[in-house]
């Protein structure tokens, strides 16, 4: 005879069971004592929890008059009117100056060279010199500009951002005229210059190591005018913070130095085997965390791995570490990929692979592999993350 | 669908729901007005259901900027200072050193093990709390049962770590 589960059990004393569900549960009560022993254990457990939730009543709430409500929302349609209304002006007067510096360096630069000094098969690639690799540096930054619109795309937008969009595109294809000899020679040289950088650091972090550098040593296409210099801004800024880091080449350590150094982390009030705030920390002491090799994307480029606690993450486990890996695709679309061990058997039954789709669309796809449980998050659909799940090894 | 009704019949539940989540009276206030808000710039066609799922996601996101347990513990103490005098000062005591351990027990729990246990709370069904959660409906009985041992278990061991302390 199969007893009633927990899960049964509860939904029963809910009311949550259908009339055939019902009637088969009763059934087996009337001849099980056990269960109807389980039964009024679930009852107490269940009234206690009510009893301890209605401990946390709050003050009086008193609700501000729904007229409030309303005049937020409008101050709130207003003012994202009036940004949409401002931005074009600030995005004509970034592209004009950004014209200027474009137009100035090369100016710069034709008047200082001279046939003898152009580049030759033999000669060592030149330096680029400041205002040049700014021309280029905000060429990229644009592009990069462009593609964090792409993604903002998937998230709603109004019709001001459509129009920064078109100027943006305006700016591009202007750009993309054909460029003087020595100017297209210079960006390709900054190019190989930057591959080489990746290239050493990936030698001595076997993760790296395994990140495409194909991405990296792809010439840039043609230095764009301006990008608004406010969206700029965001975008590096954004970067920086996410690679900073994971920036700091670092041999691999000592497993009794990994260990010391977990010890040494600072742990919460209700979590002893946890950092009380995802830390940054190398992949071989994420590893140790999470007691078992890493899972990875290593399709796509790693920007940062972190640990923390369960509690932090809709649906893991509390007491757990919880491992977080941020990486960025082609597009410079942010995917964080999770990983945790499955406390118990209890935890790892029922909804897997599951989906969950956000209000702000954002989605994430979880599910089961060997005794973890994984789960991809990132502003893509429902198919393009499940095929994502297929690529993690 | 008029949406000053449901602020009207729902406000109150999505305060205690969110201060229950956060630990945060002030802060439970201001994040059931912002969802209000965006109910009013989105027109959801199910709105208490959507009510709730942008407040969980909300509260879900402040957990992830502040250090939300230890604000919980000294928060909880100044909210409970701030009620109404209790007969009695050992009373009153002893309801404050509740009400923390409640607040420290609901933060052991898994996150969606929390909000489906705060959701039944606030008299959602079991496919409510799986629409907003986006969990399976079959799921719900187990997610629950889960919830409530897990909680009434480390409400009874921080009971008993105090008063052990307190003996030794």
């Amino acid at each position: 005879m199969s007893h009633v589960t927990d899960g049964a059990l509860h939904a029963y004393l809910d009311g949550a069971c259908d009339e055939r569900e019902r009637r088969e549960i009763e059934a087996h009560l009337e001849a099980c004592g056990s269960c109807r022993a389980r039964r009024d254990e679930a009852a107490a457990v269940s009234q206690r929890a009510s009893d301890l939730l209605s401990e946390l009543e709050p003050l009086s709430p008193e609700a501000p008059a729904w007229r409030e409500i309303e005049a937020r929302a409008a101050a709130r349609r207003g003012s994202t009117a009036r940004r949409s209304r401002l931005r074009p002006l600030a995005w004509a007067a970034s592209i004009v100056i950004a014209f200027g510096l474009g137009w100035m360096s090369q100016s710069l630069m034709f008047m200082a060279r001279s046939p003898a000094d152009m580049p030759s098969a033999s000669a060592p690639a030149p330096r680029i010199p400041a205002p040049e690799r700014d021309a280029v540096q905000a060429g990229r930054t644009a592009e990069q500009g462009i593609e964090e619109e792409a993604y903002t795309d998937r998230v709603g937008r109004s019709v001001g951002d459509q129009r920064l969009d078109d100027l943006a595109r305006e700016a591009v294809a202007d750009a993309a005229r054909p460029r003087p000899a020595a100017l297209q020679k210079a960006a390709e040289t900054e190019t190989e210059e930057r591959a080489s950088g990746v290239a050493e650091g990936a030698a001595t972090d076997p993760e790296r190591r395994d990140a495409p550098r194909q991405r990296a040593a792809e010439p840039r296409p043609e230095a764009a005018a301006a990008p608004p210099a406010e969206k700029t801004e965001i975008v590096q800024n954004r970067r920086r913070d996410l690679a900073a880091p994971f920036a700091r080449e670092a041999a691999e350590e000592p497993s009794d130095v990994l260990a010391a150094r977990r010890a040494a982390l600072p742990v919460t009030v209700t979590e002893e085997v946890s950092p009380a705030e995802f830390l940054p920390v190398q992949p071989a002491e994420a590893a140790v965390w999470l007691g078992a090799p890493l899972v990875t994307l290593p399709e796509l480029d790693l920007q940062r791995v972190e640990v923390g606690p369960g509690t932090r993450v809709d649906g893991a486990t509390a007491g757990l570490p919880l491992v977080r890996m941020t990486y960025l695709d082609a597009a410079g679309h942010e995917i964080v990929l999770l990983q945790q061990r499955i406390g118990s058997e209890a935890e790892g039954e029922g909804d897997l692979p599951a989906f969950r789709i956000d209000p702000d669309g954002a989605t994430s796809y979880r599910w089961r592999r060997d005794g973890y449980w994984l789960a991809l998050q990132a502003a893509l659909s429902s198919d393009s993350l499940r095929s994502l799940a297929d690529r993690v090894h | 669908m008029d949406l000053s009704q449901i602020y009207r019949e729902h406000y109150r539940s999505l305060v205690r729901f969110l201060y229950r989540r956060t630990g945060d009276q002030a802060r439970a206030e201001d994040l059931a007005q912002e969802a209000f808000v965006r109910a009013l710039e989105h027109q959801p066609s199910r709105p208490r259901a959507w009510l709730f799922t942008v407040a969980a996601n909300l509260a879900r996101d402040e957990g992830r900027r502040t250090a939300v347990r230890r604000r919980h513990l000294s928060l909880v103490k100044a909210e409970a200072e701030a009620r109404p005098p209790e007969p009695g000062p050992e009373v009153a005591l002893e309801r404050r050193e509740k009400i923390r351990r409640v607040q420290g027990a609901l933060a052991r729990l898994a996150e969606r093990d929390r909000e489906a246990l705060l959701l039944w709370e606030e008299g959602f069904s079991y496919d409510e709390i799986a629409e907003v959660l986006g969990l399976s409906r079959g799921s719900m009985g187990t997610t629950l049962s889960r919830a409530r041992t897990r909680l009434a278990a480390a409400y009874a061991e921080l009971e008993r770590d105090e008063d052990d302390v307190a003996r030794n």
